[in-house]
């Protein structure tokens, strides 16, 4: 770099004696903060959804795989609570059955849960990480 | 250590906003100056400056540390020069491609820099220049960056760099011989 050149001269007359104004940094960090809010809200709402589309699946599994079993429960619940009945004796074969069968069925129930919470969380961290992606590229 | 720009930018990334301030505060003016002298309009290079700081601290993750923060933010703001220019359509004055291509290196470089009284017509030319030809000129006369940082900075090979450093040489040349006239 050549301070004596003509060139280095006339681009140093283009910039002499402008100079940013003082509050220049409050501006940016004003913008920056306001940004950085509606990025946060915006994350906030995408993680409501994704969180909320899992619990509607998480409730839909339960219900579809195991249904019956509670339906049977409930039921024989309702009638020894209407009878006033509790001993074991006037538990009704199909709340025994249904019980005996929930264990079995507990089983299955988790290895359809357990990846499906899996899978829904590792969905939700992809798209809220893609969905992120796209917006600082779209404001880059 | 504490004043450190990667000790700074760390902080800044691990959610302490409020220590970009003092980047800001520390290079601001520079990226300014630079900007500035490529688009030539003060209220349009703030808007600039400010558009290069939003833009950095959004993606300030992706620094790598590989070149200076100052040539990272010089990188911004040469593309938000160009972008902004572009808008804006803002036309140079046209010349002669084959007066430019018959122009000897040696005569051009011996002319630009010497004392010769034409040379008062220098800012001018430069002011007709695109915005491309006065970035470059910029980082390479002003700001003294090796001819790879710009040829990276301009997304261009170093061979290309080159070649475009010497024909907007060239361009000046003429410019300041066709605009002279109303300096003498």
């Amino acid at each position: 770099m050549n301070r004596q050149s003509p060139i280095y001269k006339a681009l140093e007359e283009r910039g002499e004696g402008r100079k940013l104004p003082l509050d220049f940094s409050f501006e940016v960090m004003s913008r920056i903060r306001v940004e950085e809010s509606r990025r946060k809200r915006r994350e906030m709402w995408w993680a409501i959804a994704g969180y909320a589309v899992a619990a509607i699946l998480a409730v839909f599994t339960v219900v579809y795989f195991c249904g019956d079993i509670f339906k049977d429960a409930i039921h024989s619940f309702m009638i020894s609570f209407a009878t006033g009945k509790t001993s074991a004796s006037h538990v009704s074969d199909n709340m025994v059955k249904s019980f005996e069968s929930s264990w079995s069925s507990a089983g299955s129930m988790l290895a359809v849960l357990v990846p499906a919470t899996a899978l829904l969380l590792a969905l939700d961290y992809f798209f809220r990480k893609k969905f992120t992606m796209r917006y600082k590229q779209k404001q880059a | 250590m504490e004043n450190n720009d990667a000790y700074i930018i760390r902080r800044v990334i691990d959610g302490d906003t409020g220590s970009y301030r003092t980047l800001m505060e520390r290079y601001s003016q520079q990226v300014f100056s630079l900007v500035v002298k490529i688009v030539s309009i003060e209220d349009d290079a703030e808007e600039i400056t400010q558009d290069v700081f939003v833009k950095a601290y959004r993606n300030l993750s992706k620094f790598d540390f590989r070149s200076s923060f100052s040539t990272w933010l010089f990188r911004i703001a040469y593309n938000e020069a160009i972008t902004h220019t572009r808008r804006k359509r803002v036309e140079g004055i046209p010349l002669d491609e084959t007066m430019i291509n018959n122009l000897s290196d040696s005569q051009v470089d011996v002319f630009l820099e010497s004392d010769n009284p034409r040379l008062a017509a220098l800012p001018e030319a430069i002011e007709s220049l695109s915005v491309d030809e006065r970035a470059l000129i910029t980082f390479h006369y002003f700001e003294g960056l090796p001819l790879k940082e710009i040829a990276n900075m301009m997304h261009i090979g170093e061979s290309a760099a080159k070649v475009r450093l010497m024909r907007t040489r060239k361009k000046l040349y003429l410019l300041i011989n066709k605009l002279s006239d109303k300096y003498e």
